[in-house]
């Protein structure tokens, strides 16, 4: 279960992954983007070097008294809780003001932790029910997958570091599979994450076994597909309408499988992998549980196995303890601390838990080499959460960062303030168009967030 | 009463795009509500109302003791002296809507000119309400959003609106309880983690414990409590990926790899030579000195298997080069060898070996060597491997004649292969989509399984890609609702084989054993006492326990037990050990409820429990010895009894570092009474506001809830609850005093009764038991159907807790009710999406 070792392992591999930054791996990738008629570098602008997006999912809300920063502009002054970002202070922006209105009830009762999490990338209100007709939106991530995420081995990339609760009702009366998740292919179909390292470590970079055989495995499963897709076609006519739609799910995920068989039978042979063994098991330390799949995320981008990924760093309503940083009770409990210093003691050293994560990885992203530049200056990684306030569990004034300049697109080093009430998907929209995508309105967007740029 | 609560749910002219609302919203709130309304505690109304004895949560109503409300017109099919829910809402109606109706809206809504013909002053009982038919739900609409009252009015506060909007939910989802039990929907249901894991290794005969065919799969998100709900189990590219993956491991684990039968050599593998020598130009390798040249080879199964060594000598001393052929380091045969450079031997050996990864190694072990004179040296030229020699020396994993068939033997050179792929094909399909296959679905296999052989494939290799597509199709992943339907009733009744699998993965989480698919077969499931029969025979199987523990792992929320967080610092004897023997006990005691055919109110005041030697001294209960858990008698004035005195339930509703009342509270309520309290509001009113101070102990916080208005409608109840196990600390073990203070465990519930410890609490439980066992029917019957509960069930559950009572609360009762019931055995469409 434990293995101190698998974090190193993984640092070890990334160090040789850089001295032979993956060229072969972008020269396959880009005659696929052709082979599909999708425009050079789809997703790419400039140089034909690819944007990557990612979107980085923090539970619970924050402190907000020490997460503020304040001034704007290029000297605003950071805050308690965000000093680490003064290391990557030129790749990051923030944006204060940022309204996530969906994740309010509404009419809807209790229930912001579920909200938070199901509104967070689709700007949906979510249907509440525990589990009879679950219904959300498509979210930003795989509104992006759909247009761009074919022109890479992988659409999208769904990673975690929590597992869901296991027992039990998830919040209020909203099904789990509205707290498990923040990705969602299609109104009712949500895309499941990886918690596992090796599992996200074998799906990006698994193959279907020795090369010798690899062909002949391909052609037989690609048959087996063909084969279940027609029993699917017979099986609807027996069907009611709304049994259907379990087919429907059905046939189209056996679609997309059978893309990405189509796809790896059109690379001649195996894909490289990162020279480094898989990651076994969950790291016991939550720290390196955390850096493991920020840089697994990173290894995909840099190895263009996707451009499109999600990090839900935890459950929203978790109750994990920090024991590294000394914080032995539960990170919900905390968050509404009823003004208990003890309390907001202990939420404050989360909160800068996250923040340091995330600055390392931006750290890394800026010391990758990619295309004439570093990896983060053709990226878009959104931290934050659909809580504000952990304590008042109000979405408006979100906690949100944005690093990376997405190939030019964005200039950061700044702060952005955002008129109030400013909906989160306006910033979404901004950066869909930034990936390339067509979109004329996303969520509960009014129009684009225009200050990107300066 | 308030189990019916349960049942606050849509109602049938309520669209879902429509609700504003879901159900477990309703469910929450109308148990609260219905809870405000019994302990006479809605802020705005703060009188205490006089109360039968135990009002402190909705009492359930004997039969006659409820007269109608005075005002009330029941129409058919409302017996009013036998709902309860209908009583609690027209005593809501009256004490606490009612009188904001009449501040607020009654004005304009009065008499024959009432502003949008709403006349709000003829409702003055539920019967009236629900007479507005579609009204009602405008008027909920217009209170919700806002609209009403209008700008220019005196507006109710939010709590006030809030306890109108509950009350009309509430009468929204009524149904009566002696309504026509409607069946409702059986959405395909795609096999969850463990009924895949289940399944693949029953059907394909693999009995390795190492091996989890569902390692992979994405974890399986829940609803309504459980993790099997159709609704809920989706099918993402991911899963649908490593379904793919996980059915090709399992045929290999099953079958073991494709076997080439015979006596053709190939090379052992690379060839390492090991000591002092050098590697020969034609490859091998040359040992000068004592040395060894290794291969590693793979053999596909256990079987006898040909190795065949080239090799030669340069000739010294007095005799010839020795060769010993070891294998994994034991020497299986020596060799004296007198080849030569010009004209090399071969040493062959006939060896079995199991399947698997071995190291052939070549050792040189006479060295002989004089300076100048002589010199004595091996060369190793080639090691081959040949094999499995024959069939009949070979063992294969069991899979492969249970799914082949005894007669069926391999192709290879020499011998044509006996495959009987049809045969095979239509047994496997038969028992993996679990019922009988037709012809034209054989058809398709069968084609699919020419268009292999038309590949290249062998006729072997095509029925094992055959059988993989069998574990991907939908027929296989998914239960399918197949059945003859009425057209008069617009229901389906499940055919027998559906309704198999239905019981199936209810009792075993697995696919039907051959025994019920015969009793399918022969019409025995059309009846009732074949039912019941097969009932019982499950119930006694092994496999049962199955049942037990996803049902508790859920519904006690044991699983979280599993991941729960206990301070070590605190709690330094808490180990892996002693987590696991709490686990054990609870799954034990239900297990034996059903194995011993006990009353289920034996989970609420057992006199014997289940423990090992660790759990019993974290107890404090001596005389228990060793690791292996065994059914102890609780000592006279033991304060353990019941589940809810369990390490497993005490420890999960706490803490890491100390106990919860409220949590415990909490767990008494939504799990045992399935009466949840709602969630706390986000910002809970600063300390400092309140009596007590950012240092008060948890006891002096938890009375500073009862001086809050807000906060005490709810801590009123939840709080004596907990509190009454406060002399069990955050991992279940007995205290008289936390910090040199006494524990004090006593408490008042708001219909004054007092409670003082585990064994007033035991007793307050009992007087419920009505609305326990309706609590377990509910969640049994949510298990077992694989759906959420709906306000349409609500005649079907109190049918099923009847039915239980007169049993003698006897869950194998239960469980044989809800197998009979027509929601069991029938299903009709679900409601289009608007």
């Amino acid at each position: 279960m434990t293995s101190p070792l698998s974090r190193r392992t993984v640092l070890r591999g990334l160090g040789v992954s850089m001295a032979l930054p993956w060229l072969d791996a972008m020269a396959r990738a880009t005659p696929l983007a052709a082979a599909q008629g999708l425009p050079a570098g789809a997703g790419a602008l400039g140089g034909g070097v690819p944007t990557r997006i990612a979107f980085v999912f923090m539970p619970n809300g924050v402190n907000y008294d020490w997460w503020g920063p304040t001034g704007s502009g290029a000297g605003y002054r950071l805050s308690r809780t965000l000093e680490p970002i003064d290391r990557v202070r030129e790749h990051v922006t923030i944006i204060t003001g940022l309204t996530l209105d969906k994740a309010r009830a509404n009419g809807d009762g209790p229930g912001d932790h579920a909200r938070s999490s199901a509104s967070f990338l689709t700007g949906h209100q979510a249907r509440k029910t525990a589990g009879n007709d679950i219904r959300i939106g498509v979210s930003v991530d795989q509104f992006a997958a759909r247009q761009v995420g074919q022109a890479t081995r992988l659409p999208s990339i769904e990673l975690g570091c929590e597992h869901s609760p296991s027992a039990g009702n998830c919040d209020s009366g909203y099904s789990c599979a509205y707290t498990s998740n923040i990705s969602w292919r299609s109104e009712d179909t949500p895309m499941p994450k990886l918690v596992d390292p090796g599992a996200a470590f074998e799906r990006l970079f698994g193959d279907v076994g020795e090369a010798a055989h690899r062909e002949e495995r391909l052609a037989r499963r690609q048959s087996v597909l063909d084969f279940v897709l027609g029993e699917a076609r017979s099986l609807e006519a027996e069907l009611g309408v709304e049994d259907r739609r379990k087919l429907d799910q059905y046939q189209t995920s056996v679609r997309e499988v059978e893309r990405r068989i189509e796809a790896a039978r059109r690379e001649d042979q195996a894909r490289p992998r990162p020279d480094m063994p898989a990651p076994q098991g969950i790291p016991a330390r939550f720290s390196e549980h955390v850096d493991l799949m920020y840089d697994l995320l990173l290894l995909a981008f840099q190895t263009d196995t996707t451009r499109i990924g999600t990090l839900m760093l935890g459950v929203d309503g978790s109750n994990r303890v920090y024991p590294e940083i000394g914080v032995k009770e539960g990170h919900h409990h905390l968050s509404h601390h009823q003004n208990n210093q003890a309390m907001i003691d202990g939420i404050r050293k989360i909160d800068r838990f996250h923040v340091e994560r995330f600055t390392r990885f931006i750290e890394r992203l800026a010391r990758t080499p990619d295309g004439e530049g570093m990896l983060i200056d053709h990226s878009m990684i959104l931290f934050g959460g659909g809580i504000s306030d952990g304590n008042r569990h109000n979405h408006e004034d979100l906690p949100i960062l944005l690093a990376g300049r997405a190939g030019g697109q964005i200039d950061p080093g700044r702060l952005i303030r955002a008129k109030r009430e400013t909906p989160l998907c306006n910033l979404y929209e901004s950066m869909l168009d930034r990936m390339g995508c067509d979109v004329e309105s996303f969520g509960d967007s009014t129009g684009r967030l225009g200050d990107l740029t300066l | 009463m308030c189990a019916r609560g349960l049942f606050g749910m849509p109602n049938r002219s309520q669209r879902p795009s429509e609700l504003g609302t879901s159900i477990r919203w309703c469910i929450i709130w109308v148990l609260l509500a219905l809870a405000f309304a019994a302990i006479g505690l809605s802020p705005r109304l703060a009188v205490r109302q006089d109360r039968p004895a135990s009002a402190w949560l909705p009492a359930r109503s004997e039969a006659g003791d409820a007269p109608a409300h005075p005002t009330a017109s029941p129409p058919e099919g409302i017996p009013p002296e036998a709902d309860a829910l209908a009583e609690e809402l027209n005593r809501r109606l009256a004490n606490d809507v009612l009188p904001l109706l009449d501040v607020y809206c009654i004005d304009c809504h009065v008499g024959a000119d009432a502003e949008g013909d709403v006349r709000l002053d003829r409702v003055r009982a539920l019967a009236d309400a629900l007479a507005l038919d579609k009204g009602l739900r405008t008027v909920k609409e217009m209170v919700s959003g806002r609209h009403m009252p209008p700008d220019r009015a005196d507006q109710p506060t939010d709590h006030e609106r809030l306890i109108i909007e509950q009350w009309l939910d509430a009468a929204l989802d009524y149904v009566p309880p002696d309504g026509v039990v409607d069946p409702g929907w059986f959405t395909p249901h795609r096999l969850n983690r463990a009924e895949y894991r289940n399944t693949i290794r029953d059907l394909l005969f693999i009995d390795d414990p190492d091996f989890d065919p569902a390692a992979r799969l994405p974890q399986d998100d829940s609803g309504y409590g459980f993790d099997n709900i159709a609704d809920v189990l989706t099918l993402s590219p991911l899963a649908m990926e490593e379904y793919l993956d996980a059915a090709e491991r399992s045929i290999d684990a099953a079958l073991g790899p494709e076997i080439t039968f015979g006596d053709s050599p190939h090379p052992a593998g690379r060839l390492e030579g090991r000591g002092n020598g050098q590697t020969l130009p034609g490859g091998g390798y040359m040992l000068y000195s004592t040395g060894a040249v290794h291969a590693r080879t793979t053999t596909p199964a256990d079987g006898e298997y040909m190795i065949r060594i080239t090799a030669w000598e340069t000739f010294a001393g007095d005799e010839h080069a020795a060769l010993a052929l070891r294998i994994g380091g034991t020497t299986v045969e020596s060799f004296s060898v007198d080849g030569t450079r010009g004209e090399p031997g071969e040493y062959a050996a006939r060896v079995r070996l199991p399947a698997g990864t071995h190291d052939i190694a070549a050792h040189f072990t006479n060295d002989f060597y004089q300076p100048q004179v002589a010199d004595r040296n091996l060369a190793v030229e080639a090691i081959t491997i040949a094999g499995p020699l024959t069939e009949a020396t070979t063992t294969r994993p069991a899979g492969w004649a249970r799914i082949f068939g005894p007669g069926a033997r391999s192709g290879g050179p020499g011998s044509t292969g006996v495959i009987d792929a049809r045969a095979i094909v239509a047994e496997f399909a038969r028992r993996a989509f679990r019922r009988p296959i037709t012809g034209p679905e054989l058809d398709q296999l069968m084609a699919l399984h020419q268009s292999r052989t038309a590949a290249g494939e062998s006729a072997e290799q095509a029925v094992r890609t055959t059988l993989t597509a069998i574990l991907v199709s939908p027929r296989f992943l998914f239960r399918l609702p197949a059945g003859e339907l009425d057209p008069a009733t617009g229901r389906t009744r499940l055919d027998a084989f559906s309704l198999a699998s239905r019981i199936s993965y209810f009792l075993w989480s697995t696919m039907p054993d051959e025994a019920l698919f015969e009793a399918a077969a022969d019409g025995r499931l059309t009846g009732a006492d074949g039912l019941a029969a097969e009932v019982r025979r499950m119930l006694a199987d092994p496999r049962a326990q199955a049942f037990v523990d996803h049902f508790a792992g859920q519904w006690l929320q044991l699983r979280t037990l599993e991941r729960h967080e206990v301070d070590p610092s605190k709690f330094p004897e808490f180990d892996e050990a002693l987590r696991k023997a709490m686990g054990d006990e609870v799954r034990m005691l239900l297990g034996a409820a059903l194995r011993d055919n006990l009353p289920l109110t034996t989970l609420l005041q057992g006199d014997f429990t289940f423990l090992n030697e660790r759990l019993a001294r974290h107890y404090g209960i001596e005389g228990v010895e060793g690791d292996a858990m065994r059914r102890v008698p609780l000592p006279p004035g033991s304060p353990r009894g019941g589940i809810l005195t369990t390490g497993a339930v005490l420890t999960l509703t706490s803490g890491s570092t100390r106990t919860s009342p409220v949590k415990r509270g909490v767990f008494v309520l939504d799990r045992l009474l399935g009466a949840p309290p709602p969630p706390p509001p986000a910002d809970i009113p600063r300390l400092e506001q309140s009596p007590v101070g950012p240092d008060a102990t948890l006891r002096e916080q938890l009375a500073a809830h009862l001086a809050d208005s807000t906060c005490a409608v709810c801590h009123a109840r939840l709080d004596p609850l907990g509190l009454a196990l406060e002399n069990f600390d955050a991992v279940g073990r007995w205290r008289t005093e936390e910090a040199g203070r006494p524990i004090d465990a006593g408490g008042v519930l708001p219909d004054g009764v007092a409670v003082a410890g585990p064994d007033d609490l035991r007793r307050v439980l009992a007087e419920r038991s009505d609305q326990f066992i309706e609590t377990l029917v509910s969640g049994t019957l949510i298990y077992a159907l694989g759906r959420g509960l709906e306000p349409f069930d609500r005649p079907a559950v109190r049918r099923l807790a009847v039915a239980t009572r007169a049993q003698g609360d006897r869950w194998n009762a239960m469980i044989e009710a809800i197998v009979l019931s027509e929601t069991f055995r029938t299903c009709r469409p679900k409601e289009p999406r608007p």
